[in-house]
């Protein structure tokens, strides 16, 4: 049976639109505090910087909480993957380019599924946060990145774009959720346009090609891919092998 | 990172804080030092206060290990914390060197407050290849969110002038195609300068990607 997750806050008493937002979708909020006697799987709620070197053993999720945000960033995916037995990861795009939470959540998701390719898994991980972070919540393309002077702009226009709060707030939002036999179902998800998953995927694709590869290089390693919510959403499939 | 040494009745006991990386390694040959001085010397670093360590750093620490197996001496690492310790579970070096903690490892919690830092890349000079040519060296993580550095690492690698410049990858640890675009860009702007970028000794996720993506060509024949 489902076990309505628990979402514990950090830094002080429970905001309004959390306790809100939580009950709405299932779930409950307190205030992480220690020998907290709660039911029920954990996820944090707190500053980027808590996430640290990893998840903590009995925590099964971790929401960056930032003050700045219009909304709550708890969403029913995540609750739902919490409940099932998964696991959840929400950033915003500032924060995923100033350090490196995939990591982190690969780490966690050998946990949830030790026998599947870890080095597969993180490679489509990256992949896809990488897609999301850049094409998605940034919507820029990779057309600048072939050549020196490219690279320049392209980092050029990334500085531009996260000074809009707005785009830099973005989410990234992974979960994962045991599947089949001993494998696991990724999903990343972000804030911006979506794009034709089949599409892209039906591109050829040139050898020396430097940009178009992420898709492909997932398809390769994982046992099924697929997009959902409008191309927003990349699902990701991976069992162990043999 | 600052190194303090102090000397006891029953060994050299240093303290490192700080980060650690490749451009610690004169910093660190003290140590390297205290471990070669003679056998029976006990050669304690405590690095509680050690904030991060990267590949290369790892590699003095192992370089210091093995050098102290040589003479006889002994080294000792004494309460890894946060992401070094995390660092150090990663690259599985407590079956290798002697790692003892006196306190509570911190870092492990949901409470922990060090940000999460990325490993990103490093670059260096590794001296010269066998036919005399200019060799550096990645290490760490070569992924998207490094297209910043990226273009200093380029203009670098073709300082280094022609006609043939070893890209050595085997400490580098993970890249994605991102990372890949970016070698590829590097490997062009060299072959406009008349320099030929050759690729060297990829491991583990790097090794898989490049064959992955068909990219094996590259690499020193």
């Amino acid at each position: 049976m489902a076990s309505f997750p628990v979402i514990l806050f950090e830094g002080g008493d429970v905001p309004d639109s959390l306790a809100y937002r939580a009950g709405k979708l299932g779930a409950e909020a307190y205030p992480n505090v220690e020998f907290l006697d709660v039911a029920g799987p954990r996820i944090l709620m707190a500053p980027i910087s808590c996430l640290g070197a990893g998840f903590a053993p009995d925590f099964h999720g971790f929401i960056e909480y930032r003050a700045t945000d219009q909304g709550c960033p708890l969403t029913q995916v995540m609750v739902d993957a919490v409940a099932a037995g998964g696991l959840c990861l929400s950033a915003c795009t500032a924060s995923l380019l100033a350090c490196d939470p995939v990591q982190v959540f690969c780490a966690t998701v050998l946990r949830l599924a030790p026998s599947i390719d870890a080095m597969m898994v993180e490679l489509a991980l990256a992949e896809a946060v990488g897609n999301a972070v850049i094409h998605g919540n940034l919507g820029l393309k990779s057309d600048l990145r072939h050549s020196l002077a490219g690279l320049v702009e392209f980092n050029g226009r990334i500085a531009e774009q996260l000074r809009d709060p707005t785009l830099a707030a973005r989410r990234v939002q992974m979960t994962a959720l045991p599947y089949g036999d001993n494998g696991v179902e990724i999903q990343v998800s972000d804030d911006g346009d979506g794009f034709d998953v089949e599409h892209e995927l039906g591109k050829p694709l040139e050898v020396g090609a430097k940009s178009g590869r992420g898709l492909a290089l997932i398809r390769k390693v994982s046992t099924h891919i697929e997009g959902g919510r409008g191309g927003r959403t990349l699902v990701m499939r991976f069992l162990p092998a043999g | 990172m600052d190194i303090f040494t102090d000397s006891h009745s029953d060994g050299t006991r240093f303290t490192l804080k700080g980060v650690m990386s490749f451009r610690d390694r004169d910093a660190f040959s003290v140590i390297l030092d205290a471990v070669n001085q003679r056998a029976g010397a006990k050669v304690t670093v405590d690095l509680t206060a050690l904030e991060h360590v990267d590949s290369f750093g790892i590699g003095l620490f192992l370089l210091a290990n093995e050098q102290a197996v040589g003479v006889g001496s002994s080294l000792h690492l004494l309460n890894p914390q946060g992401d070094v310790s995390r660092i150090f579970d990663l690259a599985n070096l407590d079956a290798i060197l002697s790692l003892k903690q006196t306190m509570p490892a911190t870092g492990a919690t949901a409470r922990n407050s060090a940000p999460p830092r990325r490993i990103g890349i490093d670059y260096r000079h590794l001296g010269k290849a066998e036919d005399g040519s200019p060799c550096v060296g990645f290490s760490g993580r070569l992924v998207f969110a490094e297209h910043g550095h990226f273009q200093e690492i380029v203009e670098n690698l073709i300082a280094n002038g022609g006609p043939r410049v070893v890209l050595d990858l085997s400490e580098l640890e993970f890249m994605d195609s991102a990372g890949l675009s970016m070698i590829m860009i590097a490997h062009e702007e060299a072959e406009a300068k008349q320099i030929a970028l050759v690729l060297r000794n990829p491991k583990g996720a790097v090794a898989q990607l490049l064959s992955l993506s068909a990219l094996e060509f590259m690499l020193e024949a």
